[in-house]
């Protein structure tokens, strides 16, 4: 009996020490796996084409709790229906002064562009696509977008709405693409701020404000001022407008902007295709 | 029937089946900013007592770290990592308490959370230049020490009524 319990207790002890050292062994390659894959994105090909199945799986097991949030959403959006109405009234009654001014100005832009000679680059392919899910989480921002190589899209394309941009591109699926958001923290969009044309780096913070850092002179900067890319780097075309500057930082030497759109309220977006100028199907 | 929902196999399959339902909830249900589905994941790790896998268990969550990794988006093998020091907490708290013990479990927890919240934020730092809000992490944090007594308690009773 006391041999018996003895083996057993040794086995507990071999078996116990053996799942430590497995789990010793296995951080250790985690910590590789994350130190490559930041440092060199090697995988992004493989996690494209295993993602396709993993989102089939994901979207069945989560079944209940979407139907649930989507309940909730509905009852929300009843709500705020009225509130909506009203804004939006309001918004007709202004929006045809606003567009006769913009075909006013565009008329003089084209005269002008014409004048100067000036070689046209704004005129990109571009798909609209809906957004499959946020999958914002932790320190990392990011949504998953309807739309895939098939579609003829291509890492680093640009991802914008209405308003202004939100992200880039950084995995590409054969149906569905991953977008980087402005809010994640290895975001870097190169930006510059309109009327003084002050140039800087907008780098996500995890945070509903991303900021602007190696800003050359902040001095003339006044909140509420227009930031947008500034087309430096080659990923993101120039004169996207991105937000305003919510505050200035001088201590730390950077600027918060209060971005013009928030993903959590959109339900498509648009893909620009700036850096190739392929023909997007 | 009711023998089948306390059997071990059953245990076990649940169990993967509730960090399935949590990575893939994360993906899709955003309750707010301060609600971290992973560091959850990473409770119900640390709250449960044994598998039936001994030691192909690591391997297991190393898997759903993979899993979780393609689907958020984040890093190659940074759930992995977070599931597996939890995995690595909860058999060393087994040296110090068995599973009813709450109290010293909670702070053995406790100690593992602000380990895990220095290395990443000076991972974060180091690798992405970018100095996080400190106040938002400890929010996260602090709400999973709340969730620990319920969730320690779940557990500890699935665990002592099977055996029983």
């Amino acid at each position: 009996m006391r041999s018996l319990e003895n083996n057993s207790f040794r086995f507990f002890k071999d078996s116990y020490i053996r799942t430590i050292v497995i789990t010793i062994v296995l951080s250790f390659i985690s910590l590789s796996l994350i130190y490559i894959d930041s440092t060199k994105r090697i995988y992004s090909d493989t996690r494209a084409n295993i993602r396709d199945i993993i989102l089939v799986i994901s979207s069945t097991v989560a079944t209940p709790a979407i139907l649930l949030e989507e309940g909730f959403s509905s009852l929300s959006e009843i709500n705020n229906l009225y509130a909506e109405l009203d804004e939006y009234k309001k918004q007709q009654a202004l929006s045809s002064n606003i567009f006769q001014e913009l075909s006013i100005l565009r008329q003089k832009v084209e005269v002008y562009e014409r004048d100067l000679n000036i070689i046209k680059d704004d005129n990109y392919a571009s798909i609209a696509a809906e957004i499959f899910t946020d999958t914002s989480n932790r320190y990392f921002s990011s949504i998953l977008i309807k739309a895939g190589s098939n579609d003829g899209l291509e890492e680093d394309n640009t991802i914008v709405s209405s308003k202004g941009l939100i992200g880039r591109i950084s995995e590409v699926g054969n149906k569905v693409s991953r977008g980087l958001l402005l809010t994640d923290i290895s975001s870097r969009v190169p930006i510059s701020i309109s009327n003084n044309e002050i140039q800087g780096i907008l780098i996500g913070q995890n945070l509903k404000k991303p900021r602007v850092f190696y800003l050359k002179d902040m001095s003339e900067l006044k909140v509420g001022d227009l930031v947008i890319t500034s087309g430096k780097g080659g990923i993101f075309p120039s004169n996207i407008p991105i937000g305003t500057l919510a505050s200035k930082n001088q201590k730390n030497k950077y600027i918060e902007i209060d971005l013009f759109e928030r993903v959590d309220s959109l339900l498509r977006v648009r893909i620009i295709n700036f850096k190739l100028k392929k023909n997007i199907k | 029937m009711e023998n089948f929902f306390i059997n071990n196999y059953f245990k076990e399959f649940f169990f993967h089946l509730t960090i399935l339902f949590i990575i893939s909830i994360s993906a899709f249900l955003k309750i707010n900013n301060y609600f971290d589905f992973l560091l959850i994941a990473s409770l119900i790790i640390f709250a449960r007592n044994k598998s039936l896998l001994f030691s192909y268990y690591p391997l297991a969550l190393f898997t759903w770290g993979l899993y979780s990794d393609v689907l958020i988006g984040f890093p190659f093998g940074y759930s992995g990592v977070i599931f597996l020091f939890f995995l690595f907490l909860k058999e060393f708290a087994t040296i110090f308490s068995d599973i009813e013990n709450i109290k010293v479990r909670f702070y053995i927890y406790a100690l593992g959370l602000i380990v895990l919240l220095l290395f990443e934020y000076l991972a974060i730092s180091f690798f992405f230049n970018v100095s996080l809000s400190i106040l938002n992490i400890l929010t996260k944090y602090f709400l999973m020490l709340i969730i620990f007594y319920p969730i320690s308690k779940i557990f500890m009773y699935i665990e002592i009524y099977n055996e029983k």
